[in-house]
């Protein structure tokens, strides 16, 4: 059997380069649809200033690409070493995503990205709108065919086991690519990428207006920050809403998990604020609830039960009895193509394989099975309660501070007065990181809460490892981590550089920057 | 183009190509030599504990 610290090791290091390749990723996001806005107030107005504001910002824009663009490649050196067999059990389906991402979204980014920079004095300003528009449509892509893939782990459709190959083949193409999961992350995730560039742009022109320079620059930067950062946040909510409402159809361990719901409540559940939930009593030792809220948010209706943890389990159960009798006709098959009798057993059981799998953690032989390990497995169905009460929390505490703070820049911004408030200007700046940590806090939910699977119901996480060394991985990991933390140093030096140069460094003579500069000369 | 603006092309320019020979590097030390040959038979032992079924039954 797989050991455990190789799994672990396995895990931390994808979830390591995921996390930090996810910082890159936001920024680019978010900031390619503002440079959109504010291009397009300048082709609109013919507004210099708005030119300067999308060459400025592009020009951060362009070091957060620069530094961010092959950063996810790690994680595909990673399908091919630590998750060969995962790779090779579900490459079918999920290569192909994948594959599309890298030939339409990637190239279609990477070509406008060249004519975006360098094409200003080369094409008509219709036109260089056009390239900033094309580039955005790339980024957003990019993201919708990777979520499309993350999707179907979550929620895999339109896709059959096929015995014969022993992996998993596409069957609908149109049910992956239409997956609610997918689609209900991919709008969710750019608006937190939307979310993400918005308070960079305000963040970094509040602290221009608390220097005192570059002060019409910089409030026209906070106006379209502010407009563009309350309809995402908006956005995110809502979606999100929708998010956790298929996340309650496709995975009800997750949902549960999320909400620390240990039993099964009558309709609507009540909505548990903060607790304190003790796993190993299955209970919450406190708890402050808001009736009916998790109710409407889950199922949309005040009749339908949303299922509790002990539920959930004992339902689960049967399915590990069930996969169990398939795991076995399927070994049999495996022995003999002929054996009827092993074949209308499996096609009995076989939607429940993976549940039976997840025994394979506790034994090698699926026929000595002891109810102490079905016991082990059937936990084992479970996330971990109290990370992703927690995660989810903050994330969406976050989410409602950041709400508050846009609706503010936008009531200042919209109210015609002549400077915002410093309060304001300072709570815009040292919120810099929040869109980030909400980000992170949402890749956690959703891939720590989709454990112990790597596709959820059909393959387990410790079924999907390479047999590596340990010693290898432990090297890897610290190759990986020094690779990104050297990346990230320096973006942040060149970003802090440039921030501070400020729209000066357009050298276009307008700006405070070249004006002290001329008259030092 | 700008004193700044060149040299911001240097800075990244510099970062890009750093960048993607660490990658190389990772690769060259962590990827190339861990590559893990998956087959059926693998898969099935693997995943399934199935031993490597006979070869009539293959055909």
């Amino acid at each position: 059997m797989i050991s455990e610290q190789l799994v672990d090791l396995s895990r931390l290091q994808f979830a390591a380069t995921a996390l930090y390749h996810f910082l890159f990723v936001p920024l680019t996001l978010g900031m390619v649809w503002l440079l959109v806005i504010m291009e397009s107030v300048y082709v609109m107005t013919g507004k210099v200033i708005y030119k300067d504001m999308t060459r400025f910002w592009g020009k951060l824009f362009g070091i957060n690409f620069a530094l961010g663009v092959t950063t996810g490649i790690t994680l595909e050196f990673q399908f091919g070493t630590n998750w060969a067999y995962y790779s090779h059990y579900v490459g079918d389906v999920f290569g192909a995503p994948l594959a599309i991402e890298g030939l339409m979204a990637f190239f279609l980014e990477s070509t406008f990205i060249g004519l975006f920079f360098f094409g200003w004095d080369r094409l008509s300003r219709q036109q260089h709108l056009m390239v900033t528009l094309l580039m955005a449509i790339g980024t957003n892509l990019s993201a919708l065919w990777i979520l499309i893939a993350n999707g179907w782990m979550q929620n895999p459709v339109g896709a059959e086991f096929n015995d014969a190959t022993m992996r998993m083949e596409l069957t609908d193409f149109w049910a992956v690519l239409f997956n609610m999961d997918g689609q209900a992350k991919f709008v969710h995730t750019v608006s937190a990428g939307y979310v993400t560039g918005a308070m960079f742009v305000l963040s970094v022109s509040s602290w221009y207006l608390l220097k005192g320079r570059d002060i019409e620059f910089a409030k026209r930067s906070f106006r379209i920050a502010a407009a563009f950062g309350l309809a995402s946040v908006c956005s995110v909510i809502v979606l999100g809403d929708e998010s956790g409402y298929t996340v309650g159809e496709a995975q009800q361990t997750k949902l549960a998990a999320l909400e620390a719901m240990w039993e099964t409540e009558p309709a609507p559940a009540s909505f548990n604020l903060i607790a304190w939930p003790n796993e190993a009593e299955q209970k919450n030792d406190f708890a402050i609830q808001i009736p009916w809220v998790m109710g409407l948010i889950g199922t949309r209706s005040v009749t339908k039960q949303i299922p509790g943890i002990k539920d959930i389990k004992e339902k689960n159960r049967e399915r590990i009895h069930s996969g169990l009798r398939a795991a076995i006709a399927l070994d049999k098959i495996r022995q003999d193509a002929t054996d009827a009798d092993a074949r209308a057993i499996f096609n009995q059981h076989k939607k429940d394989l993976g549940f039976g799998l997840l025994l394979r953690k506790y034994t090698a032989d699926l026929t000595t099975v002891t109810p102490e390990q079905i016991d082990r497995a059937v936990n084992d169905t479970i996330p971990k309660v109290t990370p992703m009460f927690w995660s989810f929390r903050a994330m969406v505490g976050i989410g409602f501070l950041m709400l508050a703070l846009f609706v503010l820049a936008a009531y200042s911004t919209l109210s015609g007065r002549k400077r915002h408030p410093r309060w304001l200007l300072k709570w815009a700046l040292w919120s810099l990181p929040l869109p980030w940590l909400a980000c992170e806090l949402g890749w956690v939910i959703a891939e720590y809460g989709r454990q112990p699977w790597t596709i959820y119901g059909v393959l387990p996480t410790h079924l999907s490892v390479s047999r590596l060394s340990v010693e290898s991985l432990y090297g890897s990991l610290a190759g990986f981590i020094g690779f990104y933390t050297v990346l990230l140093v320096v973006e942040i030096y060149l970003m802090i550089k440039f921030a501070r140069l400020g729209p000066g460094s357009l050298g276009t003579g307008r700006y405070d920057a070249d004006q002290h500069a001329a008259a030092h000369a | 183009m700008l004193p700044t603006d060149r040299r911001l092309l240097h800075e990244i320019t510099a970062a890009v190509v750093l960048k993607l020979i660490a990658l190389a590097v990772l690769w060259l030390l962590f990827v190339r030599g861990n590559q893990v040959e998956v087959d059926q038979g693998s898969v099935a032992a693997a995943i399934h504990g199935s031993a490597e079924p006979p070869q009539s039954s293959r055909e």
